[in-house]
């Protein structure tokens, strides 16, 4: 089963989170690789530039230090020195004038390549091979220069004729490619310089860096592997990775390598400070959309929930409830809404229990709309009591749920034959009705109207026993009493129940009208008073059935039984006055 | 040194007694492809019998427009050499050469004394001040000498009949110190042809001053 969130909080602030950092770790990732691939670019570029620089440096050197060495050679007391033939003034001349030109070391050789004295700091017994070489080049070209090791230390050598005014002897000249050399190149050529032994060197060794002594003896063996080499590779020294070139110390038969290198963890230094800014920024994005989210999800579910805490509340009946949101958004819109809402269901609801729950919905709702006045008034109503005959004999030997079946059914007929006719169902009592008309609502013809309806019950009643014959029950039969008089209407009960109804004579009248119906020999099943009757504005069949007594009136109340709708759709005609009054008496129990 | 010194010298030395008026030797000096080479330097050391002291006249090397001139000397051991200056700057003659070792200092003119040479051999010359200035004076032990015209022919004449030394030099010659020889016996009568070729090296371009 998928996850789902429980709160729409977590969910929104888990989605802009969720965006953010997956946008963040992109652009963090595209920027990192840029950063790599342009430090790396860097680094090429300036390991080209460093070697130009770095080639043209040693040449410039080397022609510097040939020019001293030239002009050593061509010093006339020098030359003096040299052509005494007398070693240790030789020895002397060459120590005091490599002085003068800060050579290291100073050999002197004859023309038949014999060394004749040496000075300096790497005094050989004999000349080396490779400075034999050098002299031999120096013949063919007059001068040479390369970079030799003697002594397990790096020399550039300059060979140089001393001439008188033709050569006489070769001078050759050795200057230490040391630390300090290494450092005046690292800031010519911003790469770390290494001189190692070349190749050919049985025991390859760093001879001076400016890189730390601790990295020295990887360097001398990777080192081994570029030898002779063009273009650039990549040396891990000490876990960072260093972009590597390396080139003879002056031609190619030099026995010096140097190595030119540029770190990537040092090229990537700056970079390292912007990857951190921008993931600090990138943290602070994701903390303040967080709260910026949180407390945005919180502005829409917070009231959302006192929303639905309220509904919660109004389910329950408390109608009271009001949400409180102060917001002036949507949600502040339907907070309003809602609260008017609650309102209005109360006040619909406490209507409901004044009109009482068996009010249809069409006509609580006609009655609702028009802002009834529920305050007691006195009004003229057509009262109407029905009362259902032998039920009570019905009801014997029947199961409770078939007597409330056909109950309701019989009341579900009655009901709506009724409010058809605008009236209004006040209460069932038993199995009886009590139905207003011209209340709490006037129609046009109220007392009419409750006269077509008792005719109109009789045929539903008609239609209800042919179905109950059909369940082969027997029918029913019932009695109607109307009466139209002023009466009391408006709520009655106490505070926590009350009842919209009517009181009054009139209404005790129908309801004795009603029972008169049961009294053999009457014959009448519909029984109307006359005020009834001359109030309706439509004709009925009646017959007159003489007048009764009514407590607190003077004068007797003639009586109808209604028998349908007139014969001819002609004028209302009184009938009381056309027929004459019968001869019954009705004797008032109430 | 290169190798190719010692691919040298071929000296073909041809004799051919021929009839002349006095005894002398007619020495032609070519260069490896046969072209006649001027300015070498011929001479004749008899194999026996004392040799005539050097005439008293002090021999010359000037110093013109920064240039020993002649180019090259040939003395007699014995013979006095004046360096007059013809330059109006000063010069520092000097040579380190085991045959002599001096040194005129800075002088205009012919404020410097003649220097005497004693020593049979070569002397290379040069000025202190001005390295570019290159002089030879080769001192020999004999009064036969002179220097080849330009048909490369060097003339010596008033030579006695007999056994000589026959050598041949050149500045250009890859081995400078050394020259050639040749054992040539002098007719007496008429001159005496006698052919060296020489392994030079090529003509250096002139330097700067």
């Amino acid at each position: 089963m998928p996850f789902r969130f429980r709160s729409f909080q977590s969910r929104i602030v888990f989605f802009v989170l969720g965006l953010l950092s997956i946008v963040q770790i992109v652009v963090f990732v595209t920027i990192d690789a840029a950063n790599t691939r342009h430090a790396r670019t860097q680094i090429d570029l300036a390991l080209s530039e460093g070697v130009r620089s770095f080639r043209r440096a040693i040449e410039t050197r080397t022609g510097q230090l040939t020019e001293s060495v030239r002009i050593l050679a061509g010093d006339f007391a020098f030359k003096s020195a040299i052509a005494t033939g007398d070693l240790p003034t030789i020895g002397s001349v060459l120590q005091n004038h490599g002085t003068r030109i800060a050579a290291d070391t100073m050999l002197l050789v004859s023309l038949e390549s014999e060394l004749i004295a040496a000075s300096g700091d790497a005094v050989p017994d004999e000349l080396p091979p490779a400075l034999a070489g050098l002299v031999l080049a120096a013949g063919q070209r007059g001068r040479s220069a390369t970079a030799l090791e003697l002594r397990g230390v790096p020399y550039q050598m300059i060979v140089l004729p001393v001439l008188a005014p033709l050569p006489v002897a070769w001078i050759a000249a050795g200057f230490r490619a040391d630390e300090r050399l290494a450092r005046d190149l690292q800031q010519v050529t911003k790469l770390e310089i290494s001189f190692t032994s070349a190749a050919s060197s049985a025991n390859r060794k760093v001879l001076a860096s400016t890189l730390p002594r601790e990295l020295h003896r990887e360097l001398a063996a990777s080192a081994a592997i570029l030898h002779g080499q063009e273009g650039m590779a990549s040396l891990p020294l000490a876990g960072d990775e260093y972009l590597s070139r390396v080139v003879p110390l002056g031609g190619q038969a030099a026995e010096v390598d140097v190595v030119l290198q540029r770190s990537l963890a040092k090229e990537l230094a700056p970079f390292q400070e912007l990857r951190i800014s921008v993931l600090l920024l990138s943290c602070g994005g994701l903390v303040l959309s967080f709260f910026g989210t949180f407390f945005l999800a919180r502005s829409v579910t917070r009231p959302v929930r006192a929303l639905a805490e309220a509904a919660r509340s109004v389910e329950r009946g408390d109608f009271a409830t009001t949400v409180e949101v102060r917001q002036q958004d949507e949600l502040g819109e339907l907070a309003k809404a809602f609260n008017h809402m609650v309102r209005g269901l109360a006040e619909r609801d406490r209507v409901r229990n004044l009109l009482g729950k068996v009010v249809s919905p069409a006509v609580a709702e006609k009655l609702l709309s028009r802002k009834v006045k529920l305050g007691g008034e006195v009004r003229e109503v057509t009262v109407m009591f029905s009362d259902l005959r032998g039920f009570t004999t019905f009801s014997e030997h029947r199961a409770p749920a078939e007597i409330v079946a056909v109950l309701n059914a019989y009341f579900t007929r009655m009901s709506a034959v009724i409010e058809a006719n605008n009236g209004v169902v006040d209460k069932y009592q038993g199995d009886g009705i009590m139905a207003l008309f011209g209340a709490p609502l006037s129609h046009a013809d109220d007392a009419g109207n409750a006269l077509q309806a008792s005719i109109e019950m009789f045929a539903a009643l008609e239609e209800l026993n042919a179905e109950l014959r059909r369940k082969g029950l027997q029918g029913l039969d019932m009695g109607i009493g109307i009466n139209t008089a002023e009466v009391v209407a408006g709520n009655f009960g106490s505070p926590q129940r009350l009842n919209y109804t009517v009181v009054g004579d009139g209404v005790n009248l129908a309801a004795r009208l009603e029972g008169l119906t049961k009294r053999p020999g009457i014959g009448a099943r519909i029984i109307a008073s006359a005020a009834t009757i001359e109030r309706s504005r439509r004709s009925f069949e009646v017959r007159a059935l003489g007048e009764t007594e009514v407590r607190g009136r003077t004068e007797p109340v003639a009586l109808f039984a209604v028998l349908g709708a007139a014969k001819d759709a002609g004028g209302a005609t009184p009938p009381a006055a056309a027929q004459p009054p019968a001869r019954l008496r009705v004797v008032s129990d109430g | 040194m290169s190798p190719a010194l010692f691919h040298l010298v071929v000296a073909l030395v041809a004799f051919a007694a021929m009839a002349a008026e006095a005894t002398g030797i007619d020495a032609t000096v070519r260069d490896a492809s046969g072209k006649p080479i001027p300015d070498a330097v011929v001479y004749a050391i008899p194999a026996s019998g004392a040799r005539p002291p050097p005439a008293g006249a002090a021999a010359v090397m000037d110093q013109i427009d920064k240039e020993f001139v002649p180019h090259v000397l040939v003395v007699q051991a014995g013979t006095r050499v004046k360096f007059p200056n013809q330059d109006n700057i000063r010069h520092n003659v000097y040579s380190f050469s085991p045959a002599k070792t001096f040194s005129l200092e800075l002088y205009r003119g012919n404020e410097a004394a003649p220097v005497q040479f004693d020593k049979p051999g070569l002397v290379v010359v040069g000025c202190n001040i001005h390295d570019f200035m290159l002089g030879y004076i080769v001192v020999v032990d004999t009064p036969h000498f002179a220097k080849t015209a330009a048909d490369g022919v060097g003339r010596l004449r008033g030579l006695a009949p007999g056994a000589h030394e026959l050598r041949a030099w050149h500045p250009r010659m890859e081995q400078a110190a050394d020259s050639v020889t040749r054992n040539v016996t002098v007719p007496g009568a008429g001159t005496l042809a006698a052919q060296f070729a020489l392994a030079l090296k090529p003509e250096a371009k002139k330097k700067s001053r």
